[in-house]
């Protein structure tokens, strides 16, 4: 298994690695910026270290340092509470913290221009399997840590570093969480580039600073598509590489996608933090085909429970909860996703979480199955579908609805209601249409539920 | 705010969205259930009265009265009317 620092090594080393508040960095500096600070790196040798980078630069460098050094190293964003930051600290064992940015190019006696070592600090070809401790990302509740190794967190990450070179990847996600840290991992694996955004609350920014730095690979969540697409400049990106990961892809978007980028790669990922990396997509339909169990992608194995939820199990690598009880983990590597699917001719179609349902008088309805539904509507944006507390039947559905611009609300009221008459159950429908500019989306991108 | 006049608008709403035929004139001793408008309906009628005048009485009673004819309907909201939120 090749450590991260290796994958540097053997990249084209004046190849950029990272872009971030308007500075380069390239493999070259950043395996300078390692061999000049082989002391400080030594001081972790073994040791269970939280990592709490202060930007995107600080991470990248850190782990490449700490990767096949450290025991195991926790990664933690530096929003996390500081309650949470010592629970987490806790349960993993990780008690050094990590807080400082990567030092620079020093005047020590190590010489930058050395950059294979000189092993007086650290044993260079001797690497630890480091354990790398991720928190899940708490959408069902507490967030939990997850045990990783690198084997695991790039099951998925496609290495071929010549072809990588000509990509160079847009980072929207926090790259301290799961989605960001893949993107990561797969920049820095796959001899990519790197491209932090400054601003990451406001898309027209994002999408001008993308093109600006000719981003042609972009990861996001069905929520961060949509709002990219509300921008003035989005098909002026030169994108080449799309791929949706972290909530249910649905037809709608990955046909408006397919449209604004006909000749690129379109990938819609279904991934869980506990198994590492689950599956892709590529045939720009949602759901997955059927066939999939009989015959899955590489290194995955995927079943359905008799009550229709999602079973995955990794054929390699490993991943498991700390200090958790292992319910859904132990049955012989099959991880129970949460995740509902439903059999349709010959695909699987996501139904949305297993305990996201909406009890509309002990009748479950899934917030997602009426979203996909209400999208399917052209002229709609984005939405999000909730329970309002009511004292007939328990709950009634409610649906936010963004607009597309221009559009006249009382005309797309019973455009959108006429559809769900058409295909959803009658308790299912929303009661309610209420007409929103816009819908919070959480750090991981995805619809912030109520 | 005439509280009779949002509930008879409600009540006619709520009966199309049901695909109900709406009564022409709401009398008095028009009983709910043999109206046409199902639990769905008047939970649908419940929360849009909700939103239009600010109070929901079926949570704010002690005790729950659920109203038979449309003129007990009309009285549990004039007796609340008093808690309405805006």
């Amino acid at each position: 298994m090749m450590r991260l620092r290796q994958h540097i090594e053997v990249a084209g080393q004046t190849s950029e690695l990272l872009f971030e508040s308007n500075k380069s960095l390239d493999r070259k500096d950043a395996l300078d910026r390692l061999a000049s600070n082989r002391a400080v790196v030594a001081e972790y040798q073994n040791k269970s270290v939280t990592l709490i980078p202060r930007s995107t630069t600080d991470l990248l460098l850190w782990l490449i340092a700490l990767d096949g050094t450290a025991q195991s190293i926790l990664i933690l964003s530096d929003s996390t509470p500081i309650e949470q930051i010592d629970s987490f600290k806790k349960k993993s064992g990780c008690r050094t913290t990590v807080h400082k940015p990567f030092p620079p190019v020093s005047d020590s006696l190590d010489s930058p221009s050395d950059s294979k070592g000189t092993g007086k600090h650290i044993h260079n070809d001797i690497y630890v399997d480091t354990t790398w401790i991720i928190p899940t990302s708490g959408t069902t509740g507490t967030p939990k840590l997850v045990s990783h190794n690198l084997e695991s967190l790039t099951r998925s990450v496609k290495m071929d570093k010549v072809f990588g070179s000509q990509l160079r990847w847009g980072l929207l996600y926090d790259p301290t969480r799961f989605a960001g840290l893949q993107t990561l991992l797969q920049s820095i694996c796959g001899g990519s580039a790197l491209i932090q955004p400054e601003n990451l609350s406001d898309p027209d920014t994002i999408v001008k600073s993308f093109i600006q730095n000719q981003c042609n690979a972009l990861s996001a969540t069905p929520s961060m598509w949509r709002r990219l697409l509300m921008t003035k400049d989005f098909s002026d990106m030169p994108l080449e590489f799309l791929s949706l990961g972290g909530e249910i892809a649905d037809q709608q978007l990955l046909t408006m996608l397919s449209r604004r980028f006909p000749d690129s790669r379109i990938t819609h990922i279904y991934a869980s933090t506990e198994a590492g990396v689950g599956f892709a997509v590529k045939d720009r339909k949602a759901g997955f085909p059927a066939s999939y169990l009989a015959t899955p992608p590489p290194n995955v194995r995927i079943g359905v429970s008799s009550e229709g939820q999602l079973l995955v199990k990794s054929e390699k690598g490993k991943a498991h909860y700390i200090a958790e009880p292992d319910d859904n983990m132990a049955n012989d590597g099959w991880i129970d996703t949460g995740d509902l699917v439903e059999l349709v001719g010959d695909r699987y179609y996501f139904l949305g979480r297993r305990n996201g349902a909406i009890n509309v008088g002990g009748r479950k309805v899934q917030p997602t199955e009426v979203e996909q539904c209400i999208l399917e509507t052209e002229k709609v944006v984005m939405t999000r579908v909730y329970g309002k507390k009511n004292p007939i039947l328990g709950e009634l559905v409610v649906a936010d609805i963004v607009a597309s611009p221009g559009e006249e609300e009382s005309e797309l009221k019973s455009i959108i209601q006429s559809r769900c008459n058409e295909l959803l159950a009658d308790y299912k429908r929303p009661a309610f249409l209420k007409f929103v500019k816009s819908i919070e989306i959480t750090p991981t991108g995805k619809i912030a539920r109520i | 705010m005439n509280i009779r006049q949002e509930i008879e608008t409600s009540y006619r709403e709520a009966c199309k969205n049901r695909n109900i035929e709406v009564p022409e004139s709401l009398e008095d001793d028009m009983v709910l259930l043999e109206s046409g408008l199902d639990s769905l309906g008047f939970a649908v009628l419940v929360t849009d009265l909700e939103m239009k005048l600010g109070y929901d009485p079926f949570t704010l009673m002690d005790e729950p009265v659920y109203p038979r004819t449309f003129a007990e309907l009309f009285s549990v909201y004039e007796r609340f009317k008093d808690r309405a939120q805006k």
